[in-house]
């Protein structure tokens, strides 16, 4: 079961300022534990940033993206209230959705 | 080889995978762009990848992240684009087994920008390869790597 994801999205002026914090391994499959066992590739594939139904962001990580990955980025358009709604996929097929009001 | 049968091919590979990986999911053409885009090695093949033919240097695309890590595991890095119409941004670093990092799509709306943090296996050339009004341009810095992020991709 995955964690929560952390999600701030702040209006300043015009924009509003988004910041993700995913919780995720973000494990490459390169690495090997400490009895020389490959570590199994799971790492998030796609990642979609949805304003009140409409995308504001739209990406597709690799293995190289640090775990617990980290996004900021702003966009026009939207309004403190408005609901901010974040998904990703991962390589096993899981998904996680979390939203968070604009402040 | 011709491209109905290459397509066809790619398709194949792409279901394959997705079924292996128990996750069939309808991500259609662009899972495809993806599959593609994680093969290139250098910013030019990910160019000719997404359609693009030539890549222009440009000076108003910064990509900037710390001089020297000790560590590879987490180096923040910055994107950003003042070309006007830019809707597309690949992140590649050139010397990790898998080069390309992520790539990022800006509706209408979205700023052309984005800090991220990645994995890098060694001193490397780090580029973002922007599209824009479906020109492709590319800017890079490098960041020295004192030890690498362990299987970075």
């Amino acid at each position: 079961m995955s964690e929560p994801m952390r999600i701030r999205a702040v209006q300043v002026k015009d924009l509003i300022e988004v910041k993700l914090m995913i919780r995720h391994p973000m494990e490459s499959g390169l690495r090997k534990d400490e009895n020389g066992k490959k570590i199994p590739a799971h790492f998030i594939e796609t990642l979609e940033v949805k304003c009140n139904d409409k995308i504001v962001l739209e990406s597709y990580l690799g293995m190289a993206v640090s775990e617990n990955p980290f996004i900021q980025f702003s966009f026009k358009g939207g309004a403190k209230g408005d609901m901010l709604e974040v998904t990703w996929k991962d390589n096993r097929g899981d998904t996680r959705t979390d939203k968070a009001a604009i402040t | 080889m011709d491209q109905k049968r290459r397509d066809f091919l790619d398709l194949t590979t792409t279901l394959t995978m997705a079924i292996a990986g128990g996750a069939l999911l309808p991500w259609s053409a662009q899972a495809k762009e993806w599959d593609g885009l994680l093969k290139t090695k250098t910013y030019q093949e990910v160019a000719h990848t997404l359609g693009g033919d030539l890549v222009v240097e440009s000076t108003a695309i910064t990509v900037s992240g710390p001089e020297m890590v000790d560590s590879g595991y987490i180096v923040p890095v910055s994107v950003e684009s003042r070309l006007e119409g830019t809707d597309l941004i690949v992140l590649v670093v050139q010397k990790n087994p898998t080069p390309v990092v992520g790539v990022f799509k800006f509706p209408d709306g979205t700023q052309p920008s984005l800090n991220t943090r990645i994995k890098m296996g060694e001193t490397s050339s780090v580029y973002a390869v922007v599209r824009a009004k479906n020109n492709y341009y590319v800017a890079s810095t490098i960041i020295k790597v004192r030890a690498g992020g362990g299987g970075c991709g």
